[in-house]
């Protein structure tokens, strides 16, 4: 399993693709996801399209001398997701084809596959692999604060990120609270597939659980809040941020990997 | 639940953003206006419990296990849907850029279902249902629809988009998410609800001790 810590670990390492501006890493991610999901449903050409876009952001990986075992762990746990709906398409009829041609292969229970299906569901899983792989990039060599503060610099209004940096803060911590209660529970041998206690007992300490860990960060959010106070806080509070200066090799690594995209677009 | 990228093409994922983006103004107005702005902080923490809590498996039975999503809670404390629309909007950024769970361009997708939906339906289910049913049936059965409701509209967009044909899809996220949300979306709900009702009576907006006489603990602060 991967956990927040791995993240944080990963994103702390220090390499070219690390010391990136986070606004150049975030334009980079949109603008990749957002050709990739543009890109027509069903086309020729869009595999081997896909294929070398996720060869390039697998060169950023290696720069980057991210974990590589790590890495892969992180795309296995998010792929079972798009997985099956991309897996089951050849058995569909995509709804927005006219007239499909049925795959000449004969399988039982009378299921038959159409060659649009297998195209469409081939695609969507390519897609949707080169989309996952840009943004565990993209978290895995930026700091979620860091993150934040690109967020802020873009022009996202201060009053959401200030909740959205308050927020990665605690984000730990109450990872840390629920690993606890965890512990806490395997001790006194609580499984939640115990067959042995009534279910709805089993239900009640989860839901018990639940506003402990609801109560308990609420609670910090006041104590912070007043603490915040003494410091005084206000509403004119600022924020101070390192280093926001858009360097050569932040433009450089931009007009590269635009102009790459750019060929793979026309030359594939 | 979460819709990924790639899932809806991406002129109807610019349209469910357009759709989305008034409700997060509308909640960060709210949080503004009806939480005496300093109070703010308290659901950037909150948030980040949320986060917690949608990572606790529940048992749903015959060896499956789901989470919470949460928004309806939220809305149910804080007395007011926007709190669970700007509380699941944060949880749903953070999931989106840090975990590659659920997508950047279906983000508005997911924001609307989870967090509007769910959240507005869930705790307007609620409201009605209180009075007659008493308020952890209402909770239950709000947190419920919320769900069930938030999955329906998944179902229907991924339809739209051409990802997913109609009636198969409201078949099965409709069955799943009935099942799913009943354990645990609904009952989880309503055993938190009144256990915070226990310990911090003060934080929950509506009266849910059953004996008014019963002494309310002073809100520490």
């Amino acid at each position: 399993m991967v956990t927040l810590t791995d993240i944080e670990r990963e994103s702390y390492k220090n390499s070219p693709i690390h010391r990136l501006d986070p606004r150049i890493k975030l334009l980079f991610v949109l603008a990749v996801i957002i050709y990739v999901v543009s890109l027509p449903r069903i086309h020729e050409k869009n595999l081997v399209r896909l294929l070398a876009i996720e060869v390039y952001l697998l060169l950023l990986v290696l720069v980057a001398g991210l974990d590589l075992k790590y890495f892969i762990l992180r795309i296995l746990a998010i792929l079972p997701f798009g997985l099956g709906i991309a897996l089951i398409q050849p058995f569909l009829r995509p709804s927005f084809v006219e007239n499909y041609t049925p795959y000449p292969l004969d399988l039982p229970f009378g299921l038959s596959i159409t060659y649009e299906g297998l195209v469409f569901g081939s695609t969507l899983l390519a897609k949707f692999l080169v989309c996952i792989t840009a943004v565990i990039l993209l978290s895995s060599t930026t700091r979620l604060r860091d993150m934040v503060a690109a967020a802020d610099r873009i022009g996202i209004p201060g009053e959401f990120t200030l909740l959205l940096s308050m927020m990665v803060r605690y984000l730990f911590l109450f990872w840390a609270v629920l690993k606890r209660i965890r512990v806490a529970q395997e001790t006194r041998l609580f499984n939640i597939w115990n067959r042995g206690v009534p279910r709805k007992w089993i239900l009640k300490q989860i839901g018990h659980s639940v506003s402990s860990i609801f109560v308990r960060s609420y609670e910090q959010g006041e104590k912070t809040y007043i603490s915040m106070l003494c410091r005084g806080y206000g509403s004119g509070h600022e924020k101070a941020y390192y280093r926001a200066k858009i360097r050569a090799p932040d433009l450089l690594f931009l007009l590269l990997s635009t102009g790459i995209i750019a060929c793979i677009h026309i030359f594939v | 639940m979460h819709i990924p990228d790639s899932f809806i093409p991406f002129d109807q994922a610019l349209i469910y953003w357009a759709l989305a983006l008034p409700f997060i103004i509308m909640s960060m107005k709210w949080a503004k206006n009806e939480l005496d702005e300093m109070k703010v902080p308290i659901l950037a923490a909150l948030a980040a419990g949320i986060f917690a809590i949608q990572a606790m498996n529940i048992p749903i039975g015959m060896g499956t296990s789901g989470h919470m999503v949460g928004a309806v809670l939220v809305a149910i404390v804080f007395g007011t849907p926007w709190a669970g629309v700007l509380v699941l909007t944060l949880v749903l950024l953070v999931q989106g850029f840090a975990f590659a769970d659920g997508g950047i361009t279906t983000m508005g997708a997911n924001i609307l279902n989870m967090g509007v939906i769910s959240g507005f339906i869930g705790y307007y289910t609620y409201v009605t249902l209180r009075k007659s049913t008493g308020t952890s049936i209402a909770a239950l059965v709000g947190a419920w629809l919320g769900l069930f409701t938030s999955a329906i509209a998944c179902a229907i967009q991924m339809w739209l988009a051409g990802t997913f044909p109609l009636v198969p899809g409201l078949m099965a996220m409709g069955t799943f998410h009935l099942i799913i949300g009943f354990v645990g979306e609904g009952l989880i709900t309503s055993v938190a609800i009144a256990a915070i009702a226990k310990s911090r009576p003060d934080l929950l907006e509506d009266d849910f001790t059953a004996r008014p006489d019963k002494h309310t603990k002073e809100a520490h602060a």
